[in-house]
């Protein structure tokens, strides 16, 4: 067939609204907290398990589904039958960890296999140690709930119930658990009927050389966008201050060397320090998750989401380091070291492509809260939420927003949350003072404030306790993140670890702060006018106004004294830091 | 003396023309198009009322019903009123913050709009209600009066109020509201129990804000507009977002029911048709100057939804990316919305592929076949190019057309970089742009359980009945509808609406609990919160009719599907009902029920209706004679129908020539205000409404 660019804008259009209706199916009919937020994605895959379609995915997310089809195939080979879902959670066999559980059916048509069609959701549960599963104080994999490896769950259409009743047993919340199953399963199969229905309008024949033509087609593109990376070698180090018990002197050294040469991009972990004794470290799939949502997100944002898209991109990443850990290291607790590598990797970008690059911004800070209500009945949830993002070249942040390594994230009403949870929220908003300053400013601080009706366990993951997300291009840094218990009374700052467990009683509040996001260039550019806009609307004080840009506000008449604030800046050498 | 005859007159003001369809009692239709001039609008529809009383002497204006962009342009170009919000303590951030979600995903560059009320705007009291709607702390009266006065110092026009758990007990929101009125009693104000008195706090409060921000604006607008139509006695009447109108009076409380007036009335036009016709599915595809617009009409009337977002530029076919605009949560009828209209610019992306939209010429420098200074590629340029339109000039000789600069910009700006001949991209650009409309109709009937291939697509506005037949043959549907004057159509749907308001309320509970009385009860004060507003408002008609419905999902889900409560059901029997229809509903919708999971309750919806005298569009087939004059040169010229097919002698006719027999493709129709192309293995004819049936052979 010959490169037909309409068809292929037409297939592509296609498997664009058929992954979105797995994605609705899911969304629209999970139960968990973290469904409804939109930890979730759906794809699909060809008959020979190439990834060519994928909806409603964050970036981070981007590899999952390539990273698992080549186990699914190792295993099964040809052993698939109409009817079949897979069931797999195992982060040696390519999930990135256990709370997150794929579905897998394979779509048949005219006898012969053509397709996959997946979903995966992060559970609020997975039985284990520790409610949720993915506390970081666990040193081996066992410790962190149920290991699925890829079995079926529906073979030829029959459920296989003993395998069900296993699963439901070992989890918390079991009925949440089994209707985001449902959930995903629904979506799958959905998928299945689009497919079918696509494959009666175009053949096999056809539907397969598309495939082949948008992968070629996304590899091409990315070569051509990597092409315009200027050659060279591109390093950037950190160090994570939490080895999953604590952060005492903790600092794990991070290194990543981008290499961009021609048509080709080598990301190497080489430098990175040896896997931690907690459950911080990114299976090897986080990983490539990681560097394929950063790179994509700068590099080539609007090229497909397929399999062409990763084979420019080599993945480089020590055996036995945080970011490969040999089995049976636990990994549950990686979202943390997964942001600040998806930082650095902007932050390494960004040396090659200055004018391109942002800072990707800060959350994914988690209350996991689980007990029993006052009728016995067991509860759990996630409350995810967000700072902002940081300071872009020519724009500011975003003020509280999902971060660029997630998708459309969505926080949980506090009106539902209260409705179906002991839970109050006491407050939600903005932190003044606290943005990276910048000639473009990092978004400020979110606040989000708890109070708790019945006794329980709390798990609070947060990140950029210790160190601040820095700035860019001159910019200042943003503050840290902060715990504290009950503020109006004890007024006590709970300990700063990525996962901090506690119990809590009735009435206990945690007023949880997430970190501000960096600035972007000299703060002493900044618009006085923006300034003071930022000033009226209490995300500024007139005194860090001063401290941190240099102006002058008359704060009796909300003006800016523009001789006084040329003098003063005039003075300046060096940009402050925002205020903790 | 006999009794003056009947004029109804409609008029639908959009952002360059302004449609006015004047209705005799008759079915005799008269139809204007005039320019938008703002200031002087109602003036200029006077002035078509003026021309139709000049021909038909012995009639009366009986009513005047309008649709407008007047409320979404206000939303978009940041042209509502300085408002100010007051909120409970520790949640005026939130109307910015939204969900913290965003729509792509790769778009680090992306820009959230701005919050229609900046933070210095927004003020925070000290008050709580419990879930259960127990005061926790009560309201502190002191500081509501500081940030009443905060709010007048800094200017505001209106304000909105909405507190937590309003929805369970409005007293908080009441007293705060009754200050405001007391203290400041020139502002317009509005509180979300009043306006939505339905649970989550974002969407109610931004609801509640969008109505305070359009109050001044729309208020100003609808008394210039009745002050310009004084010499005429009845009512101005609005067309809401849901395709119910209301007095202009209700207008003024609840602009923000009006959001969507204008592309509601082509969905309800064409759900008019539909019933009138006797389709029971069908897909109203409205295809305009910038975007298409899709709607399912099942059981003659277009399906609504609660669930919106307006702000937020082209409504893409996709849901799950909230966060770029406003959320809205009234009843609207769904009406998915992508950028490809006529003026949609054809591009080659950096992989090489051919891609249509979202980016539009507008309306200058407009298609380069206009010859006003476009360059870029358009679909029109693309129907020009393949023979689709005349090529000489459109709308009755007013626009000429330049056929070679439509060659032109397509051979230039494509052509190099795809190494194909002009006819096979500009096929490839009709074929994208079908691509693009595809997964709009498919928004609203796949990913709603619905099969399209059971549906029949009613075709209308410019460019509509050029895309008709391709893009019903990529969705499996086999027949078309091309009503008549398929241009002013919209404006015909002002003429069938209902006055209709809309009630809501939270009731969040599990089913099985459910107190059958006490649910009725729920709607029983909806209906008289109804009678009481009509009785307000002296529209005490005969005939005020209810519908209730009830949100539902298994519980702990994080959406509900709506659905009716039977109007005979015995309260014995509610919740078994219920249950039966809703698992029956979930498995229509996402392919599966769970019989043994709790279903719950969140809220009760109350519609009522006041039926007016309608359009019928069997009359309107008496104005036949009138839209069917022959439009086209009789004659033909070579149009390219696709790879296999090449370019055919294809004929060209007028609507009239179709109404003895069917023709058969390759056709094209052409009329004043459209081009219907007939491709080759479809045949069109004409039927008793006077519509052009496009039937697939075979």
């Amino acid at each position: 067939m010959a490169f037909d660019p309409i068809l292929v804008e037409v297939v592509k259009n296609e498997l664009a609204a058929i992954t979105e209706e797995m994605a609705i199916a899911v969304w629209k009919t999970g139960r968990s907290a973290m469904v409804k937020t939109g930890d979730f994605a759906t794809a699909i895959c060809d008959g020979q398990g190439r990834l060519i379609g994928q909806g409603y995915a964050a970036p981070f997310q981007l590899a999952f589904f390539i990273a698992v089809m080549p186990h699914i195939l190792k295993k099964y080979g040809d052993a698939f039958a109409p009817g079949d879902v897979i069931v797999v959670n195992d982060p040696y066999a390519g999930v990135t960890h256990m709370p997150d559980v794929m579905i897998i059916a394979p779509t048949f048509w005219k006898g012969q296999r053509v397709a996959f069609t997946l979903a995966y959701s992060h559970h609020t549960d997975i039985g284990g140690r520790f409610p949720g599963g993915f506390s970081s104080q666990c040193t081996e994999t066992f410790e962190e709930g149920l290991r699925l490896p890829p079995i079926k769950l529906y073979q030829a259409g029959e459920r296989n119930d003993a395998l069900l009743e296993t699963i439901l047993a070992n989890v918390r919340v079991s009925d949440e658990w089994l209707g985001d199953v449902e959930a995903k399963i629904a979506g799958c199969w959905r998928g299945e009927q689009e497919l079918k229905t696509m494959l009666e309008k175009y053949g096999l024949d056809t539907f397969n050389s598309c495939c082949d033509y948008l992968i070629t087609y996304a590899e091409k593109a990315t070569r051509a966008a990597i092409k315009e990376i200027p050659p060279g070698e591109y390093v950037y180090e950190d160090a994570f201050e939490d080895d999953g018990f604590g952060s005492d002197g903790v600092a794990l050294p991070l290194k990543v060397t981008l290499r961009a040469q021609g048509e080709t991009l080598r990301v190497d972990f080489t430098g990175t320090g040896p896997q931690a004794r907690g459950a911080i470290n990114l299976p090897l799939s986080m990983t490539q998750a990681t560097v394929y949502g950063a790179v994509k997100s700068i590099v080539s944002p609007e090229v497909l989401t397929n399999v062409g898209f990763i084979r420019p991109i080599q993945v480089v990443a020590p055996v036995g380091s945080l970011v490969n850990p040999r089995f049976p290291a636990a990994v549950g607790g990686r979202a943390p070291l997964f942001f600040r590598v998806f930082d650095m990797l902007f932050r390494a970008l960004a040396q090659a492509l200055p004018d391109r690059v942002p800072i990707p911004g800060e959350g994914g800070d988690v209350l996991h809260f689980t007990g029993e209500k006052e009728d016995g009945t067991p509860f759990a949830v996630m409350d995810i939420f967000f700072g902002g993002w940081g300071g872009r070249p020519h724009k500011d942040g975003i003020d509280g927003v999902a971060p660029m390594a997630f998708g459309s994230y969505g926080t949980i009403p506090a009106e539902m949350l209260e409705r179906e949870f002991p839970l109050v929220v006491d407050g939600f908003g903005y932190v003044p003072d606290t943005g990276g300053a910048g000639k473009h400013r990092g978004s400020v601080s979110i606040y989000k404030q708890w109070r708790f009706l019945s006794p329980g366990k709390v798990m609070v993951r947060t990140n950029r306790l210790i160190r601040a997300s820095g700035g860019l291009a001159g910019g200042a840094s943003g503050s840290l993140s902060k715990n504290i218990l009950n503020p109006e009374t004890e007024n006590r700052e709970l300990p700063r670890k990525a996962h901090m467990h506690m119990d809590v009683k009735p009435g206990d509040r945690i007023h949880h702060i997430v970190s501000g996001s960096g600035g972007h260039g000299n703060p002493l550019e900044r618009d006085p006018a923006q300034v003071l806009a930022d000033v009226q609307d209490e995300k500024l004080s007139v005194g860090q106004a001063l401290g941190q840009y240099g102006v002058v506000i008359d704060a009796a008449t909300a003006e800016v004294k523009l001789p006084e604030t040329e003098a003063v800046r005039a003075t300046r050498l060096q940009p402050a830091a925002a205020a903790d | 003396m006999p009794a003056p005859a009947s004029l109804r007159v409609a008029f639908d003001i959009g952002g360059t023309f302004t449609d006015v369809v004047i209705a005799g009692a008759d079915g005799q239709l008269l139809t204007y198009k005039i320019l938008t001039l703002p200031d002087s609008v109602g003036a200029d529809v006077g002035r078509c009322i003026a021309d139709t009383e000049r021909q038909r002497p012995e009639s009366a204006i009986t009513s005047l019903v309008h649709g407008t962009t007047i409320a979404s342009n206000a939303v978009l170009e940041e042209q509502g009123a300085r408002t100010g919000l007051i909120t409970t303590a520790g949640f005026r951030d939130e109307l910015e913050i939204r969900r913290l979600g965003r729509p792509g995903v790769y778009n680090v560059f992306w820009q959230r709009t701005p919050p229609l009320i900046p933070r210095r705007r927004r003020l925070e009291v000290s008050e709580r209600l419990t879930v259960r709607g127990e005061v926790e702390t009560p309201l502190n009266d002191e500081e509501v009066r500081q940030a009443i006065l905060s709010l007048k110092r800094q200017g505001v026009e209106a304000i909105a109020v909405a507190f937590l758990h309003s929805y369970v007990n409005p007293s908080h929101e009441q007293r705060a509201v009754a200050l405001i009125r007391e203290v400041c009693p020139e502002v317009m104000v509005c509180s979300s129990a009043d306006i939505l008195p339905e649970v989550r706090e974002y969407e109610r409060t931004s609801t509640t804000v969008l109505n305070a921000y359009l109050m001044p604006v729309v208020g100003r607008y609808l008394d210039q507009l009745e002050t310009q139509l004084r010499a005429y006695p009845p009512p101005l009447q609005i067309m809401q977002s849901n395709g119910g109108i209301m007095p202009a009076a209700q207008a003024r409380r609840r602009p923000v029911h009006m959001i969507e007036s204008g592309p509601a009335a082509g969905a309800l036009a064409a759900a008019g048709l539909a019933r009138e016709i006797g389709l029971a599915q069908a897909v109203a595809f409205d295809m305009g100057g910038t975007t298409a617009k899709g709607c399912l009409i099942e059981n003659g009337q277009a399906v609504e939804t609660a669930e919106g977002e307006v702000g937020a530029g082209i409504n893409r076919a996709g849901r799950l990316s909230k966060g770029a605009g406003y959320a809205l949560r009234v009843p609207a009828y769904d009406i998915v919305e992508v950028g490809a209209g006529g003026g949609s610019l054809a591009w080659v992306d950096a992989g090489g592929a051919l891609r249509v939209g979202p980016r539009s010429a507008g309306a200058v420098p407009g298609p380069a076949c206009y010859g006003r200074g476009g360059t870029e590629p358009t679909i029109t340029d693309a129907n020009v190019a393949l023979g689709y339109m005349n090529p000489n000039s459109i709308a009755g000789g007013a626009v000429p057309i330049d056929a070679a600069a439509a060659q032109t910009a397509i051979e230039t700006r494509l052509g190099a970089r795809l190494g194909l001949s002009v006819h096979e991209l500009a096929f490839g650009i009709h074929q994208v742009a079908d691509a693009t409309m595809t997964r709009a109709i498919r928004a609203v009937t796949t990913e709603r359980g619905r099969d399209p291939r059971e549906f029949t697509l009613i075709a209308f506005g410019g460019s509509g009945p050029l895309h008709a037949a391709t893009l019903a043959d990529n969705l499996g549907m086999s027949r078309v509808y091309i009503p008549l004057f398929p241009g002013v159509f919209s404006a015909l749907g002002l003429l069938v609406a209902d006055l209709r308001s809309d009630y809501v309320q939270s009731v969040p509970q599990d089913l099985d609990g459910v107190d059958p009385a006490a649910l009725l009860q729920e709607f029983d004060t909806l209906a008289d919160r109804a009678a009481q507003e009509a009785r307000h408002e002296r529209r005490e008609r005969p005939g005020l009719t209810y519908e209730r419905l009830l949100d539902l999902r298994y519980k702990r889900q994080s959406s509900e599907l709506t659905l009716p409560l039977p109007a005979q059901v015995e309260a014995a029997d509610i919740r078994q009902v219920l249950a039966e229809s809703f698992h029956a509903a979930h498995e229509q919708t996402y392919g599966y029920r769970r019989e043994d999971d709790t279903i719950a309750i969140v809220s009760v919806r109350l519609k009522a209706t006041i039926r007016t005298q309608s359009l019928s569009f069997s009359e309107l087939g008496g104005s036949f004679s009138q839209a069917a004059e022959k439009t086209a040169q009789p004659g033909s010229r070579r149009a390219y129908f696709g790879r296999q097919q090449g370019e055919l002698n294809t004929r060209i006719l007028s609507r009239s020539d179709l109404v003895e027999h069917a023709v058969a493709g390759p056709l094209i129709v052409e009329e004043f205000d459209a081009t219907v192309v007939v491709p080759p293995r479809w045949q069109a004819s004409v039927d008793a409404y006077g519509n052009i049936v496009l039937a697939k052979n075979g």
